[in-house]
C-alpha cells in the first residue's frame, strides 16, 4: 500500500510542472534589442538585433569591424507586432529568445501615433519581459540598430549602459517598460523615454559611432507630445525625487565654480488656498564642491552666495520644466497624482488654477583640501 | 560436517594416544599443524605433546617459557608418588611462565583456540588440554590512516588486530566504567568483534540494542566491518548510511564519550560507531582540536559543497535548458559562446562528463600508484583541455564538472550517497528544469527525516531540531559552550 501511494506521488508531482519549455542554448537566438516601426501601408516592421555566440567566443575579436561583430541586424514585418514576430522564423534559422531583451526602441513617427498596442504586446505575452529600457529614435530604425559601437561588441549593452548612466547626470531619465506603464496609468497620464540620437565620436571619425541621448520624450496617454531638454528633464527629476547626481556650474562673479550633487531628497505636498492649489515643493541637497575657477577665497559670506545661486539654479530647472509643462499641456510633474492622493478629488491641468513654491535647503559638505 | 559434530561433543580422553589420534583426525593434513611430542616428569616417562598452528604462535615463546620449563624444570618436582594429576598441578602452577593459561575439556574448544592461536598441552594421563596464549603473528604496525588524514592530532590509527585497537581504545580512556564486551561473529570464520561503550554514558536499551542485531547475525564469515555494518544498519535499502566508521582511536573514543557504542572488528581498521546522524558526516577530528572560528567556516562550507556536490550540475542543465532567464545576460552570452557548436544537448554532455569523472576516480583509486598519476593526466589534459578545444564539451561544463567533483572531496563520508543524489538531480533536471531538482530535495529531505539510527533520528539535530545539540552542527562552538554532552542519543521523541 505504502509503495503504491509512494509512486502515485511521484507521479503525481512529475505531472505538476507548467510548461514544457527545453531549449538548448543553440536553439535560441538571444534577441538584445528590438526595434519597432510602422510602414506607410500600416505594417509593422520589427528589427532584432541578436547575438553571434560563436563571434563572442573568440576573446580577440575586434568589434568595430562588421564581420566580427557580436551581434547581427534583420528585420520582419507583419500586419501586428506578434505577427512580425513570428514571421521572423521565415528568415531566421532559430526562434527568437526574449526574456534577454535589454531595449524597445521605437521610432518617433509611430510614437506620435501612441505606442500603446506596442506596450500591450511586449507586456501581455509570456515570453516578453517588462524591464527593458524603452527609447525613442528619429533616426531610421534599421540604421541606428546596425551601427557598430566602438567599445561593446554588443550594442544593445552600450546603450543600456549609456542609458543607466543617468545616475551620474541627472539630465536623462531612463525608463523600462513597467515604469512608463506604472507612470502613465495614473491621474497624470504622463510617461517619459529617452530620446537617443547616434552621432560620430569626434568629428573626423568616419566607420562608428555613439549613442547620444540628448532629450527626453514626453508622453501623454501613450502618445508623444513633446521633448524636454536636458536642464527640462533635470526639473522634473527634482520634482519626481530621482535625482541622483550630477554637475551644477554656479557662475558667481565670472568666476565659475562645478557643485556635485551628492544627497538629494525631495518633497512635494498639495495644498488647496482660495482658488489656486498651491504644490509646495521642498528640496534638501547636499553638494560638494567639485571645481572652483581662478581665485576665490571662500568665506562665509560668499559660500552663503553660493547657496543662494545653487537655489536659484534648481528653481530655474524646476520653473523650466513646469513652463514646459503647461506650454504641452501635460502634468509633466505628476501634480494630479499628488492632489488626488491627498484629496481624492480630480484636479484639472491648468495654469490658472495651479500655484508653486519652490524651496531649497543646500548644504555644502567638503571643499576638498587643495591649498593655493 | 560430520567430523564437526563429532567434536561438538567430544571430551578430551586420558589416554595420550587417543588425544593424539583425535587431534591429527579432527586438523588432518595441515602443513601448518605443529605437534611436539616429548616427555617431562622427574623421571622422563610422562608423554605429552603440544599442538600448535605455525605461523599464529609466538615460536621464541614456546622454545623460551614454554618448552624449556617443561622438559627441564619437571625435573625438580620431588615428589615420589608423582601421578600425571600432581604433576598436571605442578606444571600448572609453578612451570609455565604465562599470563593467561586456561583449561579445556572439550575438543571443541580446544581447537577453536589452537586456531586463534593458542598452543594447547596434552599430557598423558590427564584428560583436559591447557591452553597458552602465545598469540604472535606478523602484524602491520600502527601507522596514520590514509582516510581520515589531518594537519592537527594523533596521528595513530587502528590496526588489523583487535587487541591493538581495543588497547588503543584503553589508553585514552583510563576508567573503568569503558566497557569492552566480546563476540564471535561468523559461523566458520568466528570472528573476534568487541563492543565498547562507557556504562554511564552510553544508554543500556542502546547497548542491549547493539548486542541484539549482533546476535542475530547469521553469516558464515566476516572480513570487514562493512559485513555487521550491512546487517545492524537501520535504512537497509538507503542510499545513507547510518552507521559510522573510522579508522582513527580518537574519532571512536570522542564518540564514544557522546554516548555512542562503537564496534571493533578483528582484521580490519574499521571500527564502527552507531548511532550514526546525518550531520557526523560534516564534522571531522580537526573541528575539535583546533579554534572554533576557522572551522566553523570550513564547516560552512562542507554544507555548501555537499549542495554543490550533489546538485551544482543539474542546476546547470537546468538553468541553461529551462531557465535562461535566470541568467544574468553577461554570463548567458558567455555560456552560448561557450555552447556553441557543442554537438550534444547539455544533459547529455552532463552525464557523459559525470560518468567520465566517475571512471577516471575509479581508475585511480585502484590503479598503483605510479600508474594513477597517468590518470591524472589524461584526465585533466586529455578530458579537460582537449575536449573542449575539439569542440566536443563546452569549457563551463568542465568547470562545473570539476567543482563538483573537488566539492566531493570536502565530505569524503556520504560521498557516495552524494554521487547517487547528484545522478538522480541531473536526470531529473533534464527532464523538469528547477522543478526536478526541488522534487530530488524534497523526496531527500523527506528521507532524511524518516530514517533512524538506533532509536536515534538520523537527521537530528537538525529535524527534529534539538537546539541544545545544534551548538555542534552548523558551526562549531567554543569548547566553553561546547562542554556539555550532546542530549540527541539520550532524550525521548
Amino acid at each position: 500500500m505504502r509503495k503504491i501511494a509512494l509512486f502515485a506521488i511521484v507521479i503525481l508531482l512529475l505531472s505538476q510542472y507548467g510548461c514544457w519549455n527545453r531549449r538548448e542554448l543553440n536553439d535560441i537566438l538571444i534577441v538584445q534589442a528590438v526595434g519597432i516601426d510602422r510602414l506607410k501601408n500600416g505594417n509593422f516592421r520589427l528589427t532584432y538585433q541578436v547575438l553571434k555566440p560563436k563571434v563572442l567566443k573568440n576573446p580577440s575579436n575586434i568589434p568595430s569591424s562588421p564581420q566580427q561583430k557580436g551581434v547581427w541586424c534583420f528585420s520582419s514585418t507583419g500586419k501586428t507586432i506578434f505577427d512580425a514576430i513570428r514571421n521572423a522564423t521565415l528568415s531566421s534559422d532559430k526562434k527568437l529568445f526574449w526574456t534577454h531583451n535589454k531595449i524597445v526602441i521605437v521610432s518617433e513617427s509611430l510614437a506620435k501615433k501612441g505606442i500603446k498596442e506596442v506596450l500591450d504586446m511586449i507586456l501581455r505575452d509570456h515570453e516578453f519581459r517588462s524591464d527593458a529600457y524603452l527609447i525613442i529614435t528619429s533616426e531610421d530604425i534599421e540604421k541606428f540598430m546596425n551601427i557598430s559601437s566602438p567599445i561593446e561588441s554588443i550594442p544593445a549593452k552600450e546603450l543600456e549602459n549609456v542609458i543607466k548612466n543617468y545616475y551620474a547626470n541627472s539630465k536623462t531619465m531612463p525608463m523600462k517598460i513597467y515604469e512608463f506603464v506604472k507612470m502613465t496609468n495614473t491621474k497624470s497620464k504622463v510617461g517619459f523615454a529617452p530620446f537617443v540620437e547616434i552621432k560620430r565620436p569626434l568629428a573626423l571619425s568616419s566607420e562608428n559611432y555613439m549613442f547620444f541621448v540628448s532629450k527626453t520624450a514626453v508622453f501623454d496617454n501613450f502618445k508623444l507630445i513633446g521633448y524636454l531638454s536636458h536642464d527640462e528633464t533635470r526639473g522634473v527629476l527634482w520634482v519626481l525625487n530621482k535625482i541622483k547626481s550630477g554637475i551644477y556650474p554656479i557662475e558667481d562673479k565670472n568666476k565659475s565654480i562645478s557643485l556635485e550633487l551628492i544627497h538629494s531628497s525631495s518633497k512635494i505636498s498639495a495644498r488647496n488656498t482660495k482658488n489656486k492649489v498651491l504644490f509646495k515643493i521642498e528640496i534638501i541637497s547636499e553638494v560638494n564642491l567639485g571645481e572652483k575657477e581662478k581665485d576665490l577665497q571662500f568665506t562665509q559670506k560668499n559660500l552663503e552666495e553660493v547657496k543662494k545661486e545653487l537655489s536659484k539654479s534648481i528653481s530655474k530647472d524646476i520653473n523650466q520644466a513646469l513652463k514646459k509643462s503647461f506650454e504641452l499641456r501635460a502634468d509633466i510633474p505628476h501634480f494630479q497624482d499628488i492632489y488626488y492622493i491627498k484629496y481624492k478629488k480630480p484636479l484639472k491641468f491648468d495654469k490658472q488654477r495651479i500655484a508653486v513654491s519652490i524651496t531649497v535647503k543646500p548644504f555644502i559638505r567638503r571643499f576638498g583640501m587643495l591649498k593655493n | 560436517m560430520k567430523k564437526n559434530n563429532l567434536s561438538q561433543t567430544k571430551l578430551i580422553s586420558t589416554s595420550y594416544d587417543q588425544n593424539l589420534e583425535n587431534v591429527k583426525s579432527e586438523f588432518g593434513n595441515f602443513s601448518d599443524l605443529i605437534i611436539r611430542e616429548f616427555k617431562i616428569g622427574p623421571k622422563k616417562d610422562i608423554r605429552a605433546f603440544l599442538v600448535m598452528i605455525d605461523g599464529l604462535v609466538d615460536k621464541l615463546v614456546i622454545n623460551e617459557h614454554i618448552l624449556k620449563p617443561l622438559m627441564k624444570d619437571t625435573y625438580l618436582y620431588q615428589n615420589q608418588q608423582c601421578t600425571p594429576q600432581d604433576l598436571y598441578q605442578f606444571i600448572k602452577d609453578c612451570i609455565l611462565y604465562s599470563h593467561c593459561i586456561t583449561e579445556e575439556f572439550a575438543y571443541a574448544k580446544t581447537i577453536h583456540s589452537i586456531l586463534c592461536g593458542d598452543v594447547a598441552l596434552f599430557i598423558d594421563g590427564i584428560d583436559r588440554a591447557l591452553l597458552v596464549s602465545v598469540r604472535g603473528w606478523e602484524s602491520r604496525g600502527i601507522e596514520e590512516p590514509n582516510t581520515e588524514v589531518v594537519v592537527r592530532g594523533p596521528r595513530e590509527g587502528f590496526t588489523e588486530n583487535l587487541r591493538t585497537n581495543t588497547a588503543l581504545i584503553r589508553r585514552k580512556i583510563r576508567d573503568p566504567k569503558l566497557k569492552i564486551e566480546s563476540m564471535k561473529i561468523g559461523k566458520i570464520s568466528k570472528t573476534d568483534i568487541a563492543i565498547c561503550y562507557i556504562e554511564s554514558i552510553a544508554k543500556k536499551e542502546l547497548v542491549d540494542e547493539v548486542k541484539r542485531r549482533l546476535e542475530k547475525i547469521d553469516m558464515d564469515y566476516i572480513l570487514e566491518s562493512g559485513y555487521i555494518e550491512a546487517f545492524i544498519e537501520d535504512g537497509k535499502y538507503s542510499i545513507f548510511s547510518t552507521v559510522g566508521n573510522s579508522e582513527k582511536p580518537d574519532v571512536v573514543v570522542g564518540k564514544l564519550m557522546e554516548g555512542r557504542v562503537a564496534i571493533l572488528v578483528d582484521g580490519t581498521p574499521f571500527a564502527l560507531t552507531v548511532p550514526y546522524l546525518f550531520v557526523e558526516a560534516f564534522q571531522t577530528s580537526e573541528d575539535y582540536y583546533s579554534r572554533p572560528y576557522y572551522y566553523s567556516i570550513v564547516r560552512l562550507l562542507r554544507y555548501f559543497s555537499f549542495f554543490v556536490s550533489t546538485t551544482l550540475p543539474a542546476i546547470y542543465i537546468a538553468i541553461t535548458t529551462f531557465h535562461q532567464e535566470l541568467l544574468p545576460t553577461s554570463l548567458l552570452i558567455s555560456i552560448a559562446s561557450a555552447q556553441a557548436g557543442i554537438p550534444f544537448p547539455s544533459s547529455v554532455e552532463t552525464l557523459t562528463m559525470l560518468l567520465i569523472y566517475e571512471i577516471l576516480k575509479e581508475a585511480g583509486v585502484r590503479l598503483p600508484r605510479p600508474v594513477g598519476q597517468a590518470i591524472s593526466i589524461v584526465g585533466a589534459l586529455v578530458i579537460g583541455d582537449a575536449a573542449v578545444s575539439a569542440g566536443l564539451i563546452g569549457a563551463p561544463m568542465v568547470v562545473t564538472v570539476a567543482f563538483t567533483a573537488i566539492s566531493t572531496f570536502m565530505i569524503p563520508a556520504i560521498s557516495d550517497a552524494c554521487t547517487i543524489i547528484r545522478f538522480a538531480c541531473v536526470i531529473m533536471a533534464s527532464i523538469c528544469g528547477l522543478y526536478g531538482i526541488m522534487l530530488v530535495w524534497i523526496l531527500m529531505l523527506i528521507h532524511l527525516c524518516h530514517l533512524k539510527s538506533f532509536g536515534v533520528n538520523f537527521f537530528a539535530p537538525i529535524a527534529p531540531t534539538i537546539l541544545h545539540d545544534l551548538k555542534d552542527v552548523f558551526v562549531r562552538f567554543p569548547w566553553s559552550i561546547l562542554k556539555k554532552r550532546p542530549i540527541v542519543f539520550t532524550k525521548k521523541f
